[in-house]
């Protein structure tokens, strides 16, 4: 049975005190992007709240039966620093009012735009920003870096649930153009589907893996697709050769499930 | 014929840098370079440096040259999610800034590689940071092994005012003025275009060999009428810009009512006509 998402709201402006509830449905609402800055309240509190551009009538909230529903925060300037929705309310009039809400202070202060962030996947802020009027932009190219891929695996490996008991393998992976003040090699060793990692290089591996910085990273943040990609066009280098399938497989366990990227305006200033 | 002393010639003096950690002394050289590169108001430099409370002092690197703050590069560290589980110990990369009388030196480069050396011991196993995909292509990427993320962020932007457009058709005169390229190509066209386009006010554009007019509250008269349902960065900043135009043109998501010829002298002058909007 479809259940009637509440629509009653009404809108105001921030009130020392609310802060903590903010943060609670930004986290709540946001926390399984990746990209994703926990906020707490020190840090909300600047990226925010201090931030030059804005004052505190900047900041809007919609409450329905005393809970914070939805709220956007927005610079004199016209940039929606932050914008955030109940998923459990009816989002299209609470976007839309809260949208209209910030048009209207941009124009009061005299804003040349009004620009806000979204992620692609918020369907509701995607058709009232088209029927607002609202043109799309794109987002900045975003690059990252591994700094230590040792550290990266195990994390990735904490959170594994596809465990290959069967496999029983010392990998040793040869880190190209990796700076000098990181380790130049990575031991994986993998037994009864217990894995093992050190930075010792491994005097006698039964896989050996050639990868460079930019390979391994495009391989954690990419897909099987990346991983088969940098074989053929010899970025990613494995011996024996009979052994590539399985050193695939291994490589694909610590691949990221690659969920949407999405930053907010107040996370870059 | 030999040369006599004061004829020789003498090659000027590679400058000598110095690339190190910020120190409390370099306080006010900083403020003044990342203020006059990026035109930062003080309020908005005490807010990102001194009230951050992420802020670490020892990220922040420099390069002197005869004492003077000519460089600089900050990271800012961070808790940051790569994946629905995954958080990271992570550090944004920010605020690249080269004296405008030192650039073209490579100086970015020992900037930007410092990264190896600075965020070691600091816990952070990722770097990240908002970059110019054609400065990567040249400087971060060969330094650094930087990959480009996909991100689902879209910025949703809608026009108030027409300042930006006024400014540039003003910026386009005078390029009309002093460019005899550019006089060429508007020598005769005499013609008043009429945009309405989405996430902008409506408004008209008077072109002729002596100037461009903005119009915004008598639209009536128009030889051409545009209208465009398509984001505007997808039409105008695309690589193969006839293809994109074509394909909008024949998909009706850019739609030109008038005559013929005057749409031809209006694709004529495309090249001039974007720049209002870019």
């Amino acid at each position: 049975m479809n259940r009637q998402k509440p629509t009653e709201h009404r809108l105001r402006t921030y009130r020392r005190g609310d802060g903590e509830a903010l943060i609670s449905l930004f986290n709540r609402v946001y926390e399984n992007f990746a990209g994703f800055v926990p906020r707490t309240l020190e840090y909300w509190s600047w990226c925010v709240l201090s931030h030059p551009d804005l004052s505190e009538e900047g900041i809007v909230v919609a409450i329905n039966a005393g809970r914070v529903v939805g709220y956007a925060a927005i610079e004199r300037s016209g940039n929606i620093l932050e914008f955030c929705h109940d998923p459990d309310y009816d989002g299209k009039t609470l976007v839309l009012n809260l949208l209209n809400w910030c048009v209207n202070y941009a124009e009061y202060q005299g804003a040349n735009s009004v620009g806000l962030n979204a992620p692609v996947q918020d369907n509701i802020i995607h058709q009232v920003c088209r029927e607002s009027g609202f043109t799309e932009e794109s987002f900045p190219s975003l690059f990252l870096r591994v700094l230590d891929l040792e550290v990266i695996f195990r994390k990735i490996e904490d959170q594994r649930t596809n465990v290959d008991k069967s496999l029983n393998e010392a990998i040793l992976m040869n880190l190209k153009n990796f700076p000098s003040s990181c380790p130049q090699h990575l031991a994986i060793l993998i037994r009864g589907g217990e894995i093992t990692f050190s930075t010792e290089k491994l005097k006698q591996p039964t896989i050996k893996i050639d990868v460079d910085i930019s390979t391994i990273s495009s391989c954690i943040f990419g897909s099987k697709k990346t991983l088969y990609g940098a074989l053929l066009k010899r970025r990613l280098k494995i011996r024996p050769l009979r052994k590539v399938l399985k050193a695939v497989k291994v490589l694909s366990w610590f691949q990221l499930e690659n969920p949407p990227w999405y930053v907010p305006k107040a996370d870059y200033g | 014929m030999g040369r006599n002393e004061g004829e020789k010639r003498v090659m000027p003096e590679k400058p000598q840098y110095q690339i190190r950690v910020f120190a409390e002394k370099d306080r006010v050289d900083l403020m003044k370079l990342l203020s006059d590169t990026f035109k930062m108001s003080s309020d908005f430099l005490v807010w990102k440096y001194d009230l951050n409370p992420d802020f670490d002092e020892s990220l922040i690197i420099i390069a002197v040259n005869q004492g003077q703050v000519v460089g600089c590069m900050n990271w800012l560290p961070r808790s940051l999610k790569i994946s629905k589980s995954s958080t990271v110990r992570a550090a944004l990369g920010a605020d690249l800034a080269v004296h405008r009388n030192h650039r073209g030196r490579g100086l970015a480069k020992p900037l930007i590689a410092s990264e190896n050396t600075i965020l070691k011991g600091k816990n952070i196993i990722m770097s990240y940071g908002y970059i110019d995909p054609q400065l990567v292509k040249r400087v971060h990427g060969p330094l650094l092994g930087l990959v480009e993320v996909p991100t689902s962020t879209i910025v949703y932007k809608k026009y108030l005012t027409l300042a930006n457009i006024r400014r540039k058709i003003l910026e386009m005169n005078e390029a009309a003025k002093s460019g005899e390229e550019t006089e060429r190509k508007l020598a005769r066209v005499r013609m008043s275009v009429l945009f309405r386009l989405r996430g902008f006010p409506q408004f008209k554009i008077r072109i002729s060999p002596d100037a461009t007019q903005l119009e915004e509250n008598d639209l009536t008269d128009a030889d051409l009428r545009v209208e465009c349902d398509l984001t505007l960065l997808e039409l105008f900043k695309s690589k193969r810009k006839t293809l994109t135009v074509i394909k909008a043109l024949l998909t009706r998501r850019v739609r030109i009512k008038g005559s013929l010829r005057k749409t031809l002298k209006l694709y004529r002058i495309f090249n001039l006509v974007r720049v209002l909007f870019e």
